[in-house]
């Protein structure tokens, strides 16, 4: 499969989580890998956290696999906080 | 020389190109330095004052007047005269500062420069189309921050880029 | 006037009924403050619409996770396929167990802004570890990251303190300029406006004070941590390297902290990789086989150095002219001195730039290196404060005025000329704590035709910056006050020999005198510029 790039930015918050939403739409249907780039978050909300769970969620059903490397540490901080980041795969940072 | 009321007339002139910036125009701010006529486009012009006292900055070119206290802001004053190597002329209360935003090379960011010159005279609605090259004036003279030259009512007027003019490598 | 009667009324009514509390309601207030630790099982389920109407359970559990250990997880009962899901719907309820001393009051408080949003519940819990959920990593504040939120703490976005932090700029500056009304004056016929100002001075210092500490965080946060991870870097490569710190209290803006952590890890790393030497190399050369890594930190106003040397091999300056002309960077021709040329690494094309001057440069700062060969390297990093005011006194030198950091400034006097040392023909020395210090004229330095003629009655400043004194002559002391840091560098190149202008009291700016650079102007003599006679004059 291949591996699809999502560049989120500095921030995902509810404003702009719709969008996201959709795009993940299309990925999901394509069954891709993912590599997430959120090293640059600055400000990410429970609404985006939870849209991506549920993606992360969707995604293994299919056998994908979700990168989260170098995930800012906002980003991984605010997910461990909503108890989403092991459930998510996402590696414990330093 | 400009007057005060003459100064206030352009202000409000500004007011109006401003308020106008959405279509895109061509209009040009003309001043002059001696018999010389020179345009900028008037989206840089933040405002034009008349003369004030700046404090001086040690060990820097002639042409850097010095340090300008604008409403809390502190900004350079460059004299554009001395700049072009022209003779120095007095400072007094008709003199004209025009304060400008200058942006940086990747247009990311915008500082505010105050730039001496004789007089202003009307902004000018310039069809960029009839602005002809600039002449190569040869290796002594740099003008890589002359867009070109167009002719109003008869008169030749160079028109400046002040992004380059007042780059910080150039004011170095 | 019934009116205010009426209302006073009320209040007095209602204070009556505040003072009687039934008495097992006093007693139930007493059980609520525990004195030993206490572990709480809070269910938050809240409503769908909960995150449109703009609350945040980041937030929620953030300001939970400062009242003590906290362990979270998650029931996604409700949460549809991702196909069906409305993003902006809150679909998830949360587990929380929370431990400490820590009362119920102080949960429900934290819950208070969503009351009307959501199901609550807290319960103490009955077994001592509730491990039996699928629970998530502590999310205790333990890492190195902020350790000073032990204390009860909110989270404030940093625009809302940079905001605070300009409008004390402003108050300075408006303090500033009634004190200096305030002097001409005689202090006896308004002493009630004198000392007004006096406490707004006060207040301004307080509130700034707090500001930088709500800010700030001291780099220890970083400097504890990098030697772990130069170690275990040392270990991969066998180099053998003794990191020391020094300057830890140091404080940095949270932001600038975060910026700067990754730029010195990869600064570290490629010292360890390039600098320092192996431990038979360095024995060979007659080093101990242990390379000594040392980081540095200090404030030198409005900006924050850090100091990172080494005592390796050096950087290799004639690989780096080298590959500078290869990249075109240089002319082979062009004559450079060997501190040129080592800082040609932050140019771009060379990893350093990447890595560490390009993140700086974005932030603000800059970098300098200065090298030795066989003997070690210094990385200078400077990098801006966000709160930019200081304490300063003004001079004044021939007709102009200017700002002198407080911090700097040692002592000062007037000068006795018959103490006056020459030295061959050019320097001048005099003699201060039993040592002698250069005398710094700054009306020559500074190019200004002098207004006082000889040196009887001028004064002397003392000051010192990085271990080196020297006295700057100048023609009087005027007042010492706080005044507000403009940055000169974002307008034009940096200008020799100061570190910023400020606004002073009567509206004129003043030029802020950096010691470290008219040290460098000193040493380096410029090409004198005649003196420009009418410059500044108004008309």
């Amino acid at each position: 499969m291949a591996v699809e790039v999502i560049e989120c930015g500095d921030a995902l918050e509810v404003a702009n989580v719709n969008a996201l939403h959709s795009q993940l739409l299309t990925v999901l249907s394509e069954q891709k890998h993912v590599a997430f780039n959120c090293s640059q978050i600055e400000r990410v909300d429970t609404a985006a956290l939870q849209m991506l769970y549920a993606f992360s969620k969707a995604s293994s059903d299919y056998g994908c696999v979700i990168n989260w490397d170098e995930a800012s540490d906002v980003f991984i901080h605010n997910a461990r906080l909503l108890g989403l980041a092991s459930a998510m795969g996402m590696q414990a940072s330093t | 020389m400009t007057s005060s009321t003459e100064l206030q007339y352009l202000d409000s002139l500004l007011e109006e190109e401003h308020t106008n910036a959405d279509q895109v125009t061509q209009h040009y701010l003309t001043f002059s330095l001696g018999e010389e006529h020179y345009g900028i486009e008037i989206q840089c012009v933040q405002e034009i004052r008349s003369w004030e006292s700046v404090t001086l900055i040690p060990n820097t070119p002639d042409y850097i007047c010095g340090l300008l206290n604008l409403r809390s802001a502190i900004i350079p004053v460059v004299d554009l005269r001395l700049r072009f190597e022209m003779a120095k002329k007095d400072y007094n209360p008709t003199t004209v500062v025009i304060i400008l935003k200058v942006n940086n090379e990747q247009r990311s960011t915008q500082r505010t420069v105050g730039l001496v010159v004789d007089a202003v005279s009307d902004a000018d609605n310039i069809n960029l189309g009839e602005m002809k090259p600039s002449p190569d004036f040869g290796e002594h003279v740099d003008t890589t921050y002359i867009r070109g030259l167009v002719s109003i009512s008869g008169q030749m007027v160079m028109i400046l880029d002040v992004d380059i003019l007042l780059s910080v490598e150039a004011l170095a | 006037m019934t009116d205010n009667e009426t209302n006073q009324e009320i209040e007095a009514s209602d204070i009556a009924t505040k003072q009687t509390l039934p008495e097992n309601q006093a007693e139930a207030i007493e059980q609520d403050d525990p004195a030993e630790t206490v572990v709480w099982d809070i269910i938050f389920s809240p409503s769908s619409e909960l995150l449109q109407l703009g609350s945040e359970p980041v937030q929620l559990f953030q300001a939970l996770s400062t009242l003590g250990e906290l362990k979270v997880s998650i029931d996604d009962a409700k949460l549809p396929a991702f196909s069906e899901l409305d993003p902006t719907a809150c679909y998830l309820s949360w587990h929380l167990t929370l431990s400490g001393e820590i009362s119920e009051q102080q949960i429900k408080a934290v819950f208070e802004p969503v009351e009307a949003q959501c199901e609550l519940s807290v319960e103490r819990s009955i077994s001592a570890s509730s491990d039996e959920h699928d629970t998530d990593a502590k999310v205790n504040q333990e890492s190195s990251q902020s350790p000073i939120m032990k204390a009860p703490s909110i989270a404030v976005e940093m625009d809302k303190v940079q905001a605070l932090a300009n409008l004390v700029g402003e108050l300075v500056l408006t303090q500033s300029m009634l004190s200096h009304l305030s002097e001409q004056v005689p202090p006896t016929l308004l002493p009630k406006l004198t000392e007004g100002i006096a406490q707004l001075d006060r207040h301004a210092r307080d509130m700034q004070k707090v500001i930088i500490q709500m800010s700030t965080l001291p780099i220890s946060t970083i400097f504890d941590v990098l030697p772990k991870y130069v170690q275990d870097l040392s270990q991969a490569s066998g180099k053998k390297v003794n990191v020391t710190t020094s300057g830890e209290q140091t404080e940095l803006d949270k932001i600038v902290l975060e910026g700067i952590r990754n730029i010195l890890e990869n600064l570290v790393q490629s010292v360890l990789e390039y600098g320092l030497e192996s431990p038979e190399q360095r024995q060979q050369v007659g080093k101990s086989e242990t390379g000594t890594l040392h980081l540095n930190a200090d404030h030198q106003a409005g900006h924050i150095i850090i100091e990172v040397s080494d005592d390796g091999a050096g950087l290799d300056t004639p690989n780096i002219l080298q590959k500078a002309i290869e990249k075109g960077l240089v002319s082979a021709t062009e004559k450079l001195s060997p501190h040129d040329i080592q800082n040609l690494i932050f140019e771009p094309g060379f990893s350093a730039a990447d890595k560490v001057s390009d993140p700086l440069n974005k932030m603000g700062g800059s970098v300098e290196v200065a090298s030795i060969a066989g003997r070690g390297t210094m990385f200078t990093l400077r990098l801006p404060l966000m709160m930019r005011i200081i304490d300063a006194q003004t001079i004044k030198v021939a007709d102009q005025y200017y700002v002198l950091p407080l911090t700097a400034i040692i002592d000062s006097f007037e000068i006795d000329t018959k103490d006056i040392k020459p030295v061959s023909g050019k320097a001048e020395l005099y003699p201060f704590r039993g040592d002698y210090i250069p005398i710094l004229r700054l009306d020559k330095l500074f190019n200004l035709s002098p207004t006082m003629t000889g040196l009887e009655q001028r004064l002397l400043v003392v000051v010192a910056v990085q271990g080196q004194k020297a006295g700057l002559l100048v023609d009087d002391l005027m007042s010492q006050q706080q005044v507000v840091i403009n940055s000169l560098e974002t307008d034009y190149q940096k200008v020799l020999g100061f570190s910023g202008a400020t606004i002073m009291g009567n509206g004129t700016v003043a030029l802020i005198l950096d010691i470290v650079g008219l040290m460098t102007l000193y040493k380096t003599p410029n090409p004198l510029k005649p003196y420009k006679s009418d410059r500044g004059s108004a008309g």
